[in-house]
């Protein structure tokens, strides 16, 4: 007899887990649909890639000069020219994927786990502690978010770990409404109420019950703030409050750059078209994941 | 002899998603003389409302396409007539009365501009003219013409679907089609609003189609019903036809999962089983997977509607002419 | 509401000023100066006062509109802002006008012809539009416009054809937001069965779209196109970098390389100031645009205070 409800409760959980993969399975069905993602997605994956095995794809160091080559305008020998101390702009930019992507995807795991756990605290326990996390989200918020990484940025002085929380603490407020929200909506829930009378703990009640509610709009959400990320990082880098030249980060090789504008259109054409296909390629990734994972917002 | 106003012939409508195509109404025909009020009667997903929308060529396209047949309204096939020409006719010959009244209004336009745009749209007056005109329409639903500059969200979904019925009776249109115009209100509005339509078409010798899953509606309202299954009708007469001597088994049983307090029936006999796939309906008849006196021929082939007695049409084994 | 936020936004910001390693004294005297001279103009500037006696100080000014003097030009910065202030706002506001313009129209055509041609070209207009850099956009302009084409000037704003490559590039990100969200909206309203009951009417489909579906669409629209306003307000110190352009952005950018911080904060705080004018703005604008949210207003005040109290109870 036991034995045989044990069976019965076995077929239950791999139902359980059959349904959830399944719902992998649509969602990745449903993503693999959309040509355009897929197509971002390698694009991420090429980006990836470069930064990893710069040193093996670059055809040169990023900082070796040749004087006597200096402003070569795209060539076999050069595919993207020279600037202006003679080094290669290409080899430059595959080293610079390693800034931008790094600056990204570091800055974005940071702000989501700082907004998500503040936005846990917030719509989890309510008064007091909501109210001083949604005012201080309120006030991040009045500050345009680059003019709050530049505060930042100058506060913290220059070079990548800096850079990274400038451009991080603008995307927190995103993440902890997002995970309010959805905490209010649930929170009254039975299946709650039902964690709650078994004697969950708060901790297991949100880790396990209510965060994987919002997994949905945090991942969309996550996805669309590393491309914001890579471009607040380019522009503070442009303005020399991020990465200083000599390093190739592409914001800061647009702002060496800038100074041969007239003269030689290489060294500004190509770094902002780097970040412009990287941005690109996240945001349509975003779209995309965010299609595939709420077909109802799809319009 | 009484000449038709409406004739729909043969009118297949389907809609496509994805990769699958939707039948949604098929083969379907009838004929409606003016002044004549039919009741359209059939379970959700029956294909009525996609009727009524074909009628007004208003079936958005994609996803849904009128493939095959006429709709032949005052002698001119609407499948065939430009834009221009169906704007002329909507609103101001044909007129629908939409299912959901709570979403059927604009939000953002007061309801008496609401009502004298169609005024404004198919005759030409002065603004003060049309709203003067809305007023008096307001008037005639029951409500204050007072309230003509009000909003829908200050409105009770009753008022509503009253103004919806001031909207297409402005024009005094010779076709009405109500699409379930009672669904959404309350039980003892539904009466009032009924009995507001059967007043006011009687008014105006107006046409009406009523779309309803109700029968009790149609045998208060209507002269003919036809009953409707899965895209196709099933059974059409006059009331009595329809009430009293019904002949298909789906007809049968819609009237047996009636309460009737007459009698003392302690359990309702619902039909059994539920409305075939839209998009893999049975080879044979639509019916023969829910019909209790279904047969081996039912499965393998359809039936056309035949007349069974004069101006009573079934489409079922028992009755065709083999 | 707002005021507690912009004394939010003060606190931050002079604390992140405060913390910010270097000291004015270096910078304005250069290396040259002895440490006495350093040292009074420390005691001068009030630099030497504890962290709080700072701020208080700042504050106490900030409410009689003393926003400090600038350290480089021993100029009160109110008045230094308030000189560059309108021309920021100004290129801030075309950029919005411009993004409306073309975002809505777009939008709307794209909406009205789902999945056609123009639709797929708007669509990746967008996408493109939302991922470009404003300041590589402004490069490449002077690229193409300037430089090459040699029609449009590079710099300045001395006249109205020095305006459009400013605000092009400033625009950009927020026309394609703003098409982004019209066309989402419009998408969501043109379903809706009020527009089949417009064309039931016999309504002619460019004024079903245009008086029965827009307004509809608006709110999401006017949110985001405030929303823009903001960025727009933080983008315009790129694009007056780029353009070498005396707004306030170019002053604040410069001030933060000086360690100019009285600039700074002041600069801060009045374009978080300026935004949320333009936040309340937007409320009030629902009501126009909204009869549903303007009768929250009219009818019945005292639920409106009642519904205040509930919702935000510590800001009373």
């Amino acid at each position: 007899m036991a034995n045989q409800s044990d069976t019965k409760i076995f077929e239950q959980e791999e139902q359980v887990v059959l349904k959830k993969q399944s719902q992998f399975r649509e969602i990745m069905g449903r993503f693999a649909k959309n040509k355009l993602a897929i197509a971002s997605l390698v694009i991420i994956f090429i980006l990836i890639i470069m930064a990893v095995f710069a040193e093996q794809i670059a055809p040169y160091g990023p900082d070796d000069q040749d004087l006597s080559r200096r402003f070569t305008y795209p060539c076999a020998e050069f595919l993207l020219g020279t600037d202006d101390y003679g080094r290669d702009i290409l080899s430059r930019l595959i080293y610079g994927a390693r800034y931008s992507l790094s600056v990204g995807l570091i800055s974005v795991s940071f702000s989501c786990l700082i907004g998500v756990i503040l936005g846990c605290i917030a719509g989890f326990y309510g008064q007091v502690a909501d109210n001083i996390i949604m005012r201080l989200v309120d006030i991040v918020l009045a500050i345009p978010n680059i003019l709050l990484a530049l505060s930042i940025a100058s506060a913290l002085g220059p070079g990548l770990g800096n850079l990274i929380v400038a451009v991080g603490i603008g995307a927190v407020p995103g993440y902890a409404r997002i995970v309010r929200a959805s905490i209010l909506s649930v929170k009254q829930m039975e299946y709650i109420e039902a964690a709650r009378s078994i004697g969950a703990s708060d901790v297991r009640i949100i880790t396990r019950h209510i965060l994987p509610n919002c997994l949905a709009p945090i991942i969309v959400q996550a996805t669309m703030s590393i491309a914001v990320a890579i471009l607040s990082a380019a522009s503070l880098s442009f303005l020399g409050l991020g990465i200083t030249p000599p390093t190739p980060e592409w914001g800061s090789m647009l702002s060496a750059g800038r100074a041969y504008i007239r003269d030689f259109w290489p060294v500004v054409t190509f770094p902002g078209m780097m970040i412009m296909i990287t941005v690109f390629a996240f945001n349509i990734l975003g779209d995309g994941l965010r299609d595939a994972l709420d077909p109802k917002l799809k319009v | 002899m009484p000449e038709p106003i409406l004739e729909v012939k043969n009118l297949t409508i389907e809609y496509t998603s994805g990769k699958s195509i939707v039948q949604a109404v098929n083969n379907l025909s009838f004929t409606l003389e003016k002044g004549e009020a039919l009741g359209l009667v059939g379970e959700t997903g029956a294909g009525k409302t996609t009727t009524a929308l074909s009628i007004m060529q208003l079936i958005t396209s994609p996803p849904g396409r009128i493939k095959s047949g006429e709709i032949i309204f005052e002698g001119r096939d609407l499948t065939k007539l430009p834009q221009s020409e169906l704007r002329k006719l909507r609103g101001e010959k044909i007129s629908m009365i939409f299912q959901d009244p709570m979403t059927a209004l604009n939000p953002v336009i007061t309801v008496g501009d609401q009502i004298s745009e169609v005024i404004r749209l198919h005759e030409k007056t002065t603004k003060l003219e049309a709203a003067a005109k809305a007023k008096e329409m307001l008037e005639m639903v029951g409500i204050p013409g007072e309230r003509y500059s009000e909003y829908p969200h200050q409105f009770s979904g009753g008022m509503k679907q009253r103004v919806i019925i001031a909207i297409a009776l402005a024009r005094s249109p010779s076709l009405l089609i109500a699409d379930e115009p009672t669904t959404a209100l309350d039980v003892t509005i539904q009466a009032q609003v009924l009995e507001m339509i059967d007043r006011i078409i009687r008014e105006l010798k107006t046409t009406l189609i009523l779309i309803t899953h109700d029968l009790g509606v149609v045998a208060d309202i209507c002269d003919k019903a036809a009953i409707m299954y899965a895209g196709e009708i099933v059974e059409y007469g006059t009331l009595d036809h329809i009430y009293n001597h019904t002949l298909h088994p789906y007809s049968i049983g819609l009237f047996n999962s009636i309460p009737n307090f007459d009698e003392d029936v302690h359990r309702l006999k619902p039909i059994k089983g539920l409305m075939p796939d839209p998009t893999n309906l049975p080879k044979g008849c639509s019916f023969s997977l829910r019909c209790p006196d279904c047969c081996e021929t039912c499965r393998q082939r359809k039936f056309e509607l035949t007349e069974a007695a004069p101006g009573h049409f079934v489409r079922c084994i028992k009755y065709a002419q083999v | 509401m707002m005021i507690p936020v912009l004394i939010g936004v003060t606190l931050i910001i002079f604390t992140m000023m405060y913390l910010t390693p270097g000291d004015a004294a270096d910078m304005l005297l250069g290396d040259s100066a002895t440490i006495e001279q350093k040292e009074q103009l420390r005691e001068e500037l009030k630099l030497n006062d504890p962290y709080l006696v700072q701020y208080f100080n700042y504050m106490k000014g900030v409410f009689h509109g003393d926003l400090g003097t600038s350290y480089s030009t021993k100029r009160p910065v109110t008045e230094e802002l308030l000189d560059r202030f309108p021309t920021t706002i100004k290129l801030a506001g075309a950029g919005v006008l411009l993004s409306l313009i073309f975002g809505v129209s777009m939008g709307i055509i794209s909406a009205t012809k789902q999945y056609s041609i123009f639709d797929n070209l708007a669509t990746t207009f967008s996408l493109l539009g939302v991922s470009i850099p404003n300041f590589w956009l402004a490069l490449m302009l002077i690229i193409i416009f300037a430089v090459n084409l040699k029609i449009l000037p590079p710099s300045g704003l001395s006249s109205p054809l020095h305006w459009i490559l400013p605000v092009i590039s400033l625009g950009m990100n927020s026309t394609a937001t703003i098409m982004r969200m019209t066309r989402s909206s419009m998408l969501e309203v043109v379903r809706q069965d009020y527009i089949r009951t417009a064309r039931a009417k016999g309504q002619k489909e460019s004024l079903v779209i245009l008086r029965h579906a827009l307004p509809n669409a608006l709110i999401p629209i006017i949110t985001v196109a405030g929303l823009q306003f903001g960025r727009l307000m933080g983008g315009a110190v790129m694009a007056e970098t780029v353009f070498s352009i005396a707004g306030i952005g170019k002053l604040m950018v410069d001030a933060i390389k000086l360690q100019n911080f009285p600039i700074v904060q002041g600069g801060v705080l009045l374009i978080a100031f300026s935004t949320s004018i333009v936040n309340l703005l937007i409320d009030i604008l629902y009501a126009f645009v909204d009869p549903r949210i303007r009768s929250q207003y009219i009818r019945p005040k005292k639920n409106k205070q009642e519904a205040l109290k509930g919702g935000a109870p510590s800001n009373g």
